[in-house]
């Protein structure tokens, strides 16, 4: 068998461009501070940064939908509690009114702002935000509510609920619909303590103000399980906050190099092609020509 | 007597400096690719009988041999056909590589996400005019993705098709060279009696050329003469005849195939190795497949998200609405295949409601009206009466048998298709086409993004909630729904994206480490050659010394003998 010089070169030749090929690759990682980029370089890695990284949107869209539910919650809720306000006046006024002590000159000033009250609560009710009405269920371009032609305050919207999607299996009602009959007795509640106070009726303000209780507590009760609809999106506004934490953990541990070990194997092949190139130059030297005079 | 040392001296002269001869010509060659080493083999002369004893006359050149390992080149040859597949294959791969995307600059499975998350905040805020934008744009960038991705790997594929005219006319030429040499070395054998080394070698370097460009098997024919076939056994030189390759007939994906130049029967085995193989495998195995698994998603995609958004209603209705498919025979049955419409296949018996409102936008009636389908029954013609008898619209086929509804100063809406006629003829659809290269957005949610559907009309009182998200809903929930249009496997759009993605990157490694291996086994062969039939010029310089001295010696031989013909001279004197 014959070694010869050429196999020498063809060796060291194969050597330095296995070390090129291993500085390449490194300093590709080294400047995108990950182990690969391509699908072609870890294709099994790679799809699972593809899901990784869905899942990132995934998150990314839930929180947007949280926080869409969540605003409409909170802004319904305020209207709510504005309501309700309204009312504890209201009762306020129809304690007073209910008493025999009272002269109708008093009663028809209670009257002036029982009927400001009433507008204030229509209103509240008409709430809009971002141009959509509050609670008229999808029907959000129509005010929630109108008056008729007796100017009793009726509703005006559907019957489907506002829904948002906060995966694609996972939708949450986003809204307070304004047929619940919590707004029915609210309103009728306000309407008969106004004819009541416009009759001089004190009967009928005593009717009058338990209807207002009654529709207090059932505002209080909407109040009470918005609250909680609003509690749950901060959970889970929460929930989704550790899951892309973990999921941006998993994706910097999946993608992300050892630099050290990085750095550690590039300085290993630059030694070695650096003696790679030494060794070029040692071979040129070796040759009997050399020493044949 | 002194003459006959004369000669053996002289014999000696001659046979040191051809056996120089040879080294010089080896050393000469030590970089000639496919050379292979020469050793002169000296022999003693036929000696003389004199008297009792047979005298020695001299020495002379018995032969010339090249130092060759028949099985070690076969290895060699396969292997180059092996290593040019490989390399042809992964050069191949790799040049589309950016066609598939890569962490930095996100590919179709982003944009398909993006397309899904859009519309998922479509379906939070339908009446947010931005988001509607949004989906428009992202569908918008599928379908440009999809197109761009197709096109370059049409690209890709064309160029790897005209690639293998440059490899045929290189085929021919080793062709060529290898019939020539035949004729050259049989006239050279023929008339010395000798291997024609140089001759040879030049041969089996033709040959593996000739390998790495199609996988062949040689045949050793008579005597001195080889014979070369494909490996489908197809004969491409016999003797000094060579058969051509050129392109002729059909190959897959609708190229031309390879054929024995001629003949109009496709060269068979072509695509197990060699830099051609490696090409039609890229065509027609890689880039095709690529070509048809996009054109796959783009129809499911299409199908899938029109069928739901057929049935939905976007923020305003149209007055006119125009189906973006044309029917090819009107008067034939909706689903025919005549009709050309790509997913006519998939209409099945059930029926639409068509919702008509006044000036006013009041629903006339409440309700809609019914439009029944029985597959294989009911024509486009039929279609459009049924139509043409909802009050409130008039519907007619235009010159080129699109259908056309219009509702005058009105306006006109659909919802619950259980036929799928909608999304077959594409009415009141998101998506137009049914493969990559076709796909784009509908023109009437080009022109109006408020056409985009994210709710639905009620059935009952025709009423179209703005806020209603029920269409787009299902849209996103699509995103994890198995489908298949096509005959292909039952799968999500992301499945299918990934699937490309995973399937190049899978080819690219196989081909990546098939080339590797490849290489280190060309390597190793090529070491094990250069070991067997290499110049070692060291080698070569002693051997040259060891002759020179002989030569030096013989010459001596000469100056003696003719010292001793002086002195035997000067006697006679």
């Amino acid at each position: 068998m014959i070694v010869n010089i050429q196999q020498s070169y063809d060796g060291l030749l194969a050597g330095i461009k296995h070390q090129l090929e291993l500085q390449n690759q490194g300093n590709a990682q080294i400047s995108s501070g990950k182990r690969f980029t391509r699908p072609a370089e870890a294709a099994l890695d790679y799809k699972t940064s593809l899901d990784l990284r869905r899942g990132q949107k995934g998150v990314a869209s839930s929180q947007q939908a949280i926080n869409t539910a969540s605003a409409r919650l909170n802004n319904s809720m305020s209207m709510l509690n504005s309501m309700q306000q309204i009312l504890v006046r209201a009762q306020t006024l129809a304690v007073q009114q209910a008493s025999g002590q009272i002269s109708t000159n008093d009663r028809q000033g209670a009257l002036a702002e029982i009927v400001h009250l009433q507008d204030s609560l229509f209103t509240y009710a008409n709430q809009r935000l971002d141009g959509q009405s509050l609670f008229s269920g999808t029907a959000t371009a129509n005010d929630a509510f109108v008056k008729d032609v007796d100017g009793n305050i009726v509703y005006n919207g559907n019957a489907e609920d506002r829904t948002v999607a906060i995966t694609t299996t996972q939708t949450v009602s986003s809204n307070v619909r304004g047929d619940n009959t919590a707004f029915t007795r609210m309103f009728a509640a306000m309407k008969s303590f106004e004819n009541a106070l416009r009759a001089d009726n004190q009967t009928g303000i005593q009717t009058a103000l338990g209807d207002l209780n009654t529709a207090g507590g059932s505002i209080i009760d909407i109040i009470a399980e918005v609250g909680a609809r609003v509690r749950s999106m901060d959970l889970q506004q929460q929930l989704y906050a550790d899951i892309g934490l973990s999921l941006d953990t998993r994706l910097t541990d999946h993608e992300g190099i050892d630099i050290a070990s990085t750095v550690a194997r590039l300085q290993q092949s630059s030694i070695a092609l650096q003696a790679s190139y030494s060794q070029v130059a040692t071979l040129r030297s070796l040759s009997l020509v050399n020493f044949l005079k | 007597m002194i003459s006959a040392a004369l000669n053996v001296a002289a014999s000696s002269l001659k046979a040191q400096q051809q056996a120089i001869d040879v080294i010089s010509h080896n050393i000469a060659n030590v970089n000639t690719p496919g050379y292979s080493r020469q050793t002169a083999t000296l022999a003693s002369a036929l000696p003389e009988s004199q008297g009792a004893f047979h005298l020695g006359r001299g020495v002379q050149l018995a032969d010339i041999q090249r130092a060759v390992d028949p099985f070690l080149n076969q290895a060699l040859d396969t292997n180059s056909s092996y290593l040019s597949y490989s390399q042809t294959l992964e050069q191949g791969l790799v040049s589309v590589e950016n066609i598939f995307g890569s962490l930095d600059a996100p590919g179709l499975a982003s944009s398909l996400d993006d397309f899904f998350q859009a519309y998922q905040f479509l379906a939070n805020n339908p009446q947010d005019a931005a988001q509607r934008n949004n989906v428009r744009a992202f569908g918008t960038d599928i379908a440009n993705q999809l197109g761009s991705m197709r096109s370059q790997l049409v690209l890709a594929q064309t160029s790897a098709d005209e690639s293998i005219d440059n490899s045929i006319i290189k085929v021919n030429q080793a062709l060529d060279s290898i019939a020539s040499l035949n004729t050259q070395i049989a006239a050279r054998e023929n008339s010395t009696g000798n291997l024609a080394n140089d001759l040879r070698d030049q041969r089996d370097l033709a040959i593996r050329t000739l390998s790495g460009l199609i996988p062949v098997q040689i045949v050793n024919g008579s005597g001195d003469q080889i014979l070369v076939q494909s490996m489908g056994g197809d004969l491409l030189v016999q003797d000094s005849d060579a058969r051509h390759l050129a392109r002729g007939g059909t190959a897959g994906a609708g190229f031309t195939g390879v054929v024995i130049e001629g003949s109009t029967a496709q060269l068979s085995g072509l695509d197990t190795g060699g830099e051609i193989g490696g090409f039609i495998t890229l065509r027609d195995n890689r880039l095709g497949t690529y070509i048809t698994q996009l054109d796959s998603l783009a129809a499911n995609l299409s199908f899938g998200v029109n069928q739901l958004h057929a049935s939905g209603a976007g923020l305003t209705l149209p007055g006119i609405v125009t189906s973006e498919m044309a029917a090819s025979v009107p008067a034939s049955a909706v689903d025919a295949a005549g009709q050309n419409v790509p997913f006519a296949s998939q209409i099945v018996s059930g029926g639409f409601q068509v919702h008509v409102y006044d000036a006013a936008g009041t629903p006339q009636p409440a309700g809609g009206t019914t439009i029944s389908i029985t597959a294989g029954v009911t024509t486009v013609n039929q279609l459009v009466t049924d139509l043409n008898a909802v009050a409130g619209i008039t519907a007619t086929l235009d010159a080129t048998n699109h259908i056309v509804i219009d509702a005058g100063t009105g306006s006109v809406g659909f919802s619950n298709d259980t036929s799928n006629v909608l999304a077959a003829y594409e009415i009141g659809t998101f998506f137009h086409g049914d493969n990559a290269a076709n796909l784009d957005i509908s023109a009437s949610i080009k022109a109006d993004a408020n056409h985009i559907a994210a709710g639905a009309i009620d059935a009952t009182t025709s009423v179209n909630n703005p806020g209603g998200n029920s269409v787009a809903l299902q849209i996103i929930a699509f995103q994890n729904t198995s489908l298949s249009v096509d005959g292909t496997t039952a799968a999500t759009v992301q499945e299918r994206s990934t699937t490309v993605s995973m399937d190049y990157a899978g080819h690219v490694q196989a081909a990546t480490q098939q080339r590797i291996f490849r290489d280190a086994e060309s390597q190793s062969l090529g070491a094990q050659l250069m070991a067997f039939s290499g110049v070692n010029t060291d080698e070569e310089l002693v051997n040259m010394i060891k002759f020179q001295r002989a030569y030096e010696a013989a010459a001596k031989v000469i100056t003696t003998s003719n010292s001793m013909l002086d002195s035997l001279l000067s006697l006679v004197r």
